[in-house]
């Protein structure tokens, strides 16, 4: 009963914020702005080509912008990283991490794409942006769905545990293990293995942006200021991405904190794993619907 | 409780569902319709639309890349670019249908594909301007003449930006324009639309109209 109501709290809270916000608004507020930096940032590629003074500035403010406003949108993980935050015992510092080394990896591996297939395998601006689209984005929502799977089979594990211990209520009071999984024994990404899973299903999806951005600085032989653009942009996207994790993982010690005084943390910890991970599953199978268009 | 976790993870659906950027429209056309109008034996006649295409600056520079072309010092097209990419262009916006849909009364107007093509670089935007004849010339006295500013598909949102012009025998005719006025139920389809990829196409393939500034020739 305590767990439910516990767990029932934090969902409707968690509903009261989306229902809060209007989604419709930001998404058109998120697009107007990335229209606007994007214009920023081709200003400042031709000021660049030009020789304006501050063209380099500009263009690395606007990236970094068009960076954040970009990720409030899906595909860029932030939805994995929440999830994660929620559900599992990894510490704010070490998901932060995550997040800014997925985005740096996101970028690179925009850069690799973008100039190595336009001066290596001769692709086209439209080849590219096919790829990226059309086999790239389904990928990474793939990978992204098996980490939630990964997520939600040891929450249901955990949860299986802390079921078969006969009294689970008692969890760190005796000080000795048995007596089921404490929180810190739930995933917490400690794993170098766990760590790259999730930088990489997050990575192996470009940015659009960036990818149009680099096929632009490629063709304007101004390669430089694309790929230290792109990085740029990447640590704005990494901003956002930074914002949900320190929410998810503050929203989950909130939930936590009062489980524990009722001694269910463990239960609570591992319900919040395995709705987390089919969250994920969910979110990426949609997703991966819209881009195939099934 | 069940329902609880349906609800939340049905709001985390909308939020990443509306929330989508790499969306349709994907790049922004302003710009508008002029009139060409003759006078055959007293009769005021439509022989073709004027269209201006003028695109969004990031547009502009992925579009000149992606044909391979660049801006010169100075921030313009050299000639042989300027020739290059008008050639390309030639055939690519004979893909996008022209962005012209006229009626008259009911019924669809005609038109041929593009001529006449003009590309010119303004402010860091790319120009685009060409002429739309139509199949059969067209008596408008005493007629109206409607036509959409639109891309079927809305990969390319158009605005028109500037007033319609009447050229030629301008007397007897005026042109008007009409904003695009949105309602809740195209703010319901935009949303949808935005969650579609560069490459995807919409179930409805003219789903463009729904959304076009419109512009009305009316001769006496």
């Amino acid at each position: 009963m305590r767990l439910a109501l516990t767990l029932g709290l934090v969902l409707v809270l968690g509903v009261a914020v989306f229902s809060a916000v209007d989604m419709q608004a930001l998404a058109q507020w998120a697009m107007a702005r990335q229209r606007e930096f994007q214009n920023a940032m081709a200003g400042s590629v031709r000021g660049l080509r030009t020789g304006e003074a501050g063209a380099w500035a500009g263009l690395l403010a606007a990236a970094a912008a068009y960076g954040f406003v970009h990720a409030v949108g899906p595909g860029h993980g932030k939805y994995l990283i929440g999830g994660v935050g929620v559900g599992s015992s990894v510490s704010a510092r070490r998901l932060v991490s995550l997040a800014l080394i997925s985005s740096l990896m996101q970028s690179l591996w925009a850069i690799v794409l973008v100039y190595g297939g336009l001066a290596l395998l001769a692709y086209s601006a439209h080849e590219l942006t096919a790829f990226a689209e059309g086999v790239l984005a389904p990928a990474s929502y793939l990978a992204v769905a098996a980490v939630g799977g990964v997520l939600a089979w040891r929450g249901l594990r955990a949860l299986a545990v802390v079921m078969r211990t006969p009294d689970h209520s008692t969890e760190h009071h005796c000080g000795c293990k048995g007596h089921g999984p404490t929180p810190d024994d739930v995933a917490n990404l400690h794993s170098v293995k766990d760590s790259m899973m999730l930088i990489t299903s997050v990575a192996i999806r470009p940015c659009t942006g960036a990818i149009f951005l680099l096929i632009i600085t490629w063709n304007m032989d101004i390669r430089l200021a694309g790929a230290v653009a792109v990085i740029v942009m990447g640590l704005g996207t990494a901003g956002l991405t930074t914002l949900v994790a320190v929410s998810s993982v503050v929203a989950r010690g909130v939930a936590l904190a009062s489980a524990h005084g009722h001694g269910v943390a463990s239960t609570v910890l591992a319900a919040f794993q395995f709705i987390s991970g089919v969250a994920v599953i969910w979110i990426s199978v949609l997703l991966l619907r819209l881009a195939l268009g099934i | 409780m069940r329902v609880r976790c349906v609800r939340l993870l049905t709001a985390a659906t909308f939020l990443l569902g509306g929330a989508a950027v790499q969306a349709h429209p994907h790049a922004f056309v302003d710009g508008g319709i002029d009139f060409v109008i003759s006078d055959r034996a007293g009769v005021a006649t439509l022989d073709a639309l004027h269209v201006t295409w003028l695109l969004d600056e990031f547009e502009t520079l992925y579009m000149l890349s992606a044909a391979k072309v660049g801006l010169n010092s100075d921030g313009l097209l050299d000639s042989t670019d300027r020739e290059a990419f008008t050639e390309q262009m030639r055939a690519w916006l004979a893909n996008f249908d022209g962005s012209a849909h006229a009626r008259h009364g009911a019924s669809p107007i005609a038109l041929e594909q593009p001529r006449s093509l003009e590309v010119a670089i303004v402010d860091g935007r790319l120009k685009l301007t060409f002429d739309r004849m139509l199949s059969e010339p067209l008596a408008v006295s005493g007629q109206e003449v409607e036509v959409g500013f639109y891309e079927r598909t809305y990969f390319y949102a158009h605005t028109v930006t500037q007033p319609a012009k009447v050229k030629g025998a301008a007397n007897a005719c005026e042109a008007r324009t009409f904003a695009f006025d949105p309602d809740s139920q195209s703010a319901d389809l935009q949303a949808t639309l935005q969650q579609l990829g560069r490459e995807d196409v919409p179930d409805d393939t003219n789903v463009g109209v729904l959304f076009a500034d419109r512009v009305l020739l009316q001769c006496d």
